[in-house]
């Protein structure tokens, strides 16, 4: 990129914007990757437990990751047109395709599904079978309203605060459920089944699916046909409909959060989860569409129509971000620190995220690895100006907040296998496995269209952007 | 691959909504003008400057004397409340915080919108703002005043409010640090003092030129003090440029931080309604929806009365009326996400305030009007005819200032009035005296708006004046000579490829 500064916009008219036939060696490797990645993950997990308990989980992580990703493009595609923005035309193809690998982020969903018709909770300890006394009992109780009851609800053993404030503790936690065993259902989870069990939970994730693979279909395939027909009505079509469309984005992207990732610990909830988890997917977003870029220049494509003023305003959006992230992840922290109800803290708790030097596990390490990596290292790290027009810092950066991101999907999601920590190599193998089948299809996309739009009627401003 | 071509040819001149200019097109080839009626320089001057210098109107003295009224009102349900104590408030022991924390965090929000549009939309590089933000940011400052009188006599003994400081403690107190009161006493001041600087700083260019056009000496000397010297040189500009990014910069944070940490004084309890972890951004989004609610209700008189309908256009309107909506959404989808967890949490507790107190209890009044004027009110602004019609946009941003105060009041009040004990439940009925501090509190807003309005620049001139054409010297005149957006790119060629056609985004200026 250093040849291509503030002077690229004269060389520009050699720009190549198709990548072709040189993308399918990668292709290929990453498609044999993924398959392989996934294919090894599996026979781990086997090896690991034979519920596949520890596989799921592992699973989970790395495809909540790139959920994240492929819903921050689109994410970023729909703001794009709600603001009517002209600087990130050139920047909205890459993301546009990063939206448009949701049908494969569907299919990959299967296993997930699977894990909840195997009828053991291995994944979602909700979906275990409901024993039909408890069931009859549990409806006699529900309709029994009063303020002691919440006491009693308390399942003893398997809540991390329950354990913590019990004088014996010891001897509780060796009832805590061993890796291959899930907690049973209690009667908060009982309580939940008419939202969390398997069918609607399916029912919930088909929606889901079925809209942002239409959302972001429709977003890419209007955005090329725009390239064949000049047609500038069709931006015009995408930026009313981006409105709604928005909200609605919004609502499914905060219900997945909290049916994949939240219901993991089904006691607990916190209201500001969705935008916990909207924080990652634009941090996963404009750290990946800076790689994309810095990779596809390496290659020789796209060299001028993406230059330092579009690399200094995605850097400008990562630190943005990163504050934001900071800010949100403290209001969920301090608020839950602060009122101390015992079912809320002891997700923190299974977190080892606790001020308490007791419920201090090897999770606290990566608590702790958050706060810094996340966020207070990378916020004095973004925010000079040189570092976001130099390539070779917003690189490094990009990296470091999706190695980040990855974490704390991880932090999210693993402490809920059984509070126990683990080097996370299983995960690592899904994560390849996935990466691989993710990169593979979001290839395919970038392959079947220009990298960037030959149309939009703002593509002139973003192309001759300056930041002032 | 056949090109198919859909261009419709573009008109050169802007339709009209009624008697003006309708710039409120999104049409995605053309960047619309900001300033209208083919304005130049100094005919913005003109237009802003002149409010502050023509004779005193008989209308403006009416609204000062009500004003005055109203403050009056403000002054005397002060004075009897520290001669007489908190007691005169509908306040009890169950329902503690009331009309006292709900005012405050009513005006508190209000003032978002000032910074937000000085600070966080000119990092978006949003130029529309410069027509708004100097009476956005007066306005701000303001509401800041109201809102900062309400906990300094909710103490109980105003004159120890200054207690709340953490002054040397040879006086044997200390303030309570793990208090979020606390916080709210140096997250209000840090945000008053931090507006106050970048209204006064946006202000020195135009307190300048107000200074040059003086003829009387009593005004020399007053804009001339408060114009700290300033010449116009590029130094003078340069430094100012670096000032006004630094202080941008440095108010962002504190849009975010202020209504935070007014949300903690309730979200850090245990109180059903108070305690849920969304309150920091659902009471940031609030606070801008309530902010911009108020510019709006300011904004469209004003631009009628005082004749800026050509700088405060029909496509700032339209943007506000959108930053509304937007806002309002966010604040529909905190109450949905609240009222779902509680649900879902299967907190008895929860589920009592959020499915049965708020919706079905005694003061369910409250809550439908605040869900009129906060969720069902701004859904009309979905409609570009109605964001078009003021008398519907006026009415939405009424609906909202009055959602808003309820917001407040069903937090606060519902919440506190049935906790997890019945047997200490309360009602809670103001007083007159809570009433009438309420409306009073208008009269000292009014009142300081209204002196501004005469005696300041209403319009940051010096800011306007650069999302005009004219100020890119270097732009090439003849067709696109009135460029409002993105002057610079007519200097320069595009990079696109060989053979590929590149429209350019048009100016629409030529009227």
């Amino acid at each position: 990129m250093s040849e291509h500064t503030e002077h690229s916009h004269a060389t520009s008219a050699d720009e190549r914007i198709e990548l072709g036939q040189a993308a399918w060696p990668v292709y290929n490797i990453a498609k044999i990757a993924g398959i392989v990645g996934i294919l090894a993950a599996l026979l781990l997990g086997f090896f690991e437990d034979h519920t596949f308990r520890r596989f799921f989980f592992a699973y989970l992580v790395s495809y909540a990751f790139f959920l994240s990703i492929a819903l921050g493009g689109i994410a970023f595609v729909l703001m794009q047109h709600l603001t009517r923005a002209g600087w990130s035309v050139s920047t909205r193809r890459a993301a546009e395709a990063m939206g448009a690998t949701m049908p494969i982020l569907a299919a990959l969903a299967a296993p997930i599904v699977v894990s909840l018709f195997l009828n053991n909770g291995a994944l979602y300890r909700w979906a275990q079978p409901v024993p039909a006394h408890v069931e009859g009992e549990s409806q006699a109780n529900a309709t029994q309203p009063g303020a002691e009851r919440l006491v009693e609800q308390k399942p003893a053993g398997t809540d991390g605060e329950q354990v913590a404030n019990s004088p014996d503790r010891q001897e509780l936690k060796t009832e805590h459920p061993s890796a291959h065993g899930v907690p049973p259902l209690d009667e908060i989870i009982l309580k939940k089944r008419i939202w969390l069990n398997p069918v609607f939970f399916t029912i919930r994730l088909i929606i889901y699916f079925a809209f942002w693979c239409w959302l972001a279909m429709y977003y890419w395939r209007q955005s090329v046909l725009q390239d064949r027909n000049d047609d500038f009505r069709i931006t015009e079509r995408l930026q009313t409909l981006s409105g709604p469309l928005t909200l609605v984005f919004f609502f499914t992207l905060t219900f997945a959060a909290f049916d994949l990732i939240m219901s993991l610990d089904p006691h607990w909830y916190s209201t500001i989860f969705g935008i916990y988890f909207f924080t990652g997917c634009m941090l996963a977003v404009f750290a990946s569409l800076v790689l994309v870029f810095t990779l596809l220049q390496r290659l020789g494509y796209m060299t001028s129509s993406v230059n330092t003023e579009h690399y200094h305003d995605m850097g400008k959006w990562l630190f943005a971000w990163t504050f934001f992230w900071g800010y949100i992840a403290f209001s969920q922290f301090m608020l839950i620190w602060y009122s101390n109800i015992p079912e809320e803290t002891s997700w923190f708790v299974h977190r080892g995220a606790s001020t308490r030097l007791q419920d201090v596990n090897g999770w606290s390490w990566v608590s702790l690895a958050l706060l810094f990596g996340q966020f207070l290292i990378p916020f004095p790290g973004l925010l000079s100006r040189w570092v976001k027009r130099k390539k070779g810092s917003l690189v490094f950066w990009a990296c470091w907040i999706l190695v980040f991101h990855w974490i704390d999907v991880w932090w999210m999601i693993s402490p809920e296998l059984n509070g126990r920590f683990y080097i996370p190599i299983l995960e690592i193998v899904c994560f390849i496995g996935i990466a691989g089948l993710w990169f593979a299809t979001y290839l395919r996309f970038l392959n079947k269209a220009p990298l960037r739009p030959l149309h939009d009627p703002r593509l002139s401003e973003a192309l001759v952007f300056q930041n002032a | 691959m056949a090109t198919i071509r859909t261009d419709t040819p573009l008109p050169f001149t802007l339709p009209k909504l009624g008697e003006e200019y309708d710039n409120t097109s999104d049409d995605p080839r053309v960047r619309q003008p900001l300033v209208l009626g083919g304005k130049h320089f100094n005919e913005v001057t003109e237009n802003v400057a002149s409010i502050s210098e023509r004779k005193i109107h008989p209308a403006w003295v009416v609204c000062l004397l009500l004003s005055l009224g109203l403050l009056t009102v403000f002054g005397t349900m002060l004075g009897y409340l520290v001669l007489t104590g908190v007691g005169v408030w509908g306040n009890n022991n169950t329902v503690n915080w009331a009309f006292g924390i709900v005012n405050f965090v009513f005006w508190v929000g209000i003032g978002h919108a000032g910074t937000l549009i000085s600070a966080i939309l000119f990092l978006f590089r949003q130029k529309w703002r410069t027509g708004i933000n100097r009476f956005a940011e007066a306005m701000t400052i303001f509401a800041v005043m109201c809102a900062g009188v309400f906990p300094a006599v909710h103490v109980g003994r105003p004159w120890l409010a200054y207690w709340l400081f953490p002054l040397p403690n040879q006086m044997e107190t200390w303030p309570q640090f793990r208090s979020p009161l606390m916080w709210d006493v140096f997250a209000v001041s840090t945000y008053a003092t931090v507006s106050l600087l970048f209204w006064y700083i946006g202000m020195i260019p135009d307190l300048a030129t107000l200074r040059d056009r003086s003829t009387s000496r009593v005004r020399q000397i007053a804009y001339g003090l408060f114009s700290l010297g300033w010449t116009g040189s590029s130094r003078h500009w340069h430094r100012f440029e670096r000032a006004y990014l630094l202080l941008a910069g440095l108010a962002t944070p504190l849009v975010l931080s202020v209504h935070s940490v007014v949300s903690f004084d309730f979200a850090t309890s245990q109180i059903p309604g108070w305690h849920t972890t969304i309150f920091p951004p659902y009471f940031v989004a609030g606070a801008i929806y309530g902010g911009f609610a108020m510019v709006l209700c300011l904004a469209i008189p004003a631009r009628q009365y005082f004749g800026l309908k050509e700088i405060i256009t029909r496509r700032h309107i339209d943007n506000m009326a959108k930053v509304m909506l937007g806002t309002g959404l966010i604040v529909a989808y905190s109450y949905t996400m609240e009222f779902f967890i509680a649900g879902y949490s299967g907190n008895t507790f929860e589920q009592f305030h959020f499915l049965h107190n708020r919706p079905f209890g005694p003061m369910k009044i409250c809550f439908y009007l605040m869900m009129f004027g906060n969720v069902v009110a701004p859904q009309l602004l979905w409609f570009k005819k109605l964001r078009n019609h003021l008398g519907v946009v006026m009415f939405c941003a009424i609906a909202a200032n009055m959602g808003m105060w309820f917001e407040r009041f069903v937090i606060i009040v519902i919440s506190l009035h049935r906790d997890f004990l019945p047997s200490s439940w309360a009602m809670f009925y103001p007083t007159p005296v809570d009433i009438a501090t309420l409306c009073g509190s208008f009269g000292l807003f009014f009142t300081m708006f209204l002196l501004f309005c005469r005696f300041l620049p209403m319009v940051a001139m010096a800011e306007v004046k650069t999302v005009m054409p004219e100020s890119h010297a270097h732009s090439p005149h003849g067709e696109h000579h009135r460029w409002d957006y993105q002057p610079d790119q007519h200097s320069k060629t595009g990079p696109y490829k060989k053979g590929e056609r590149l429209r350019e985004v048009r100016d629409w200026t030529g009227i």
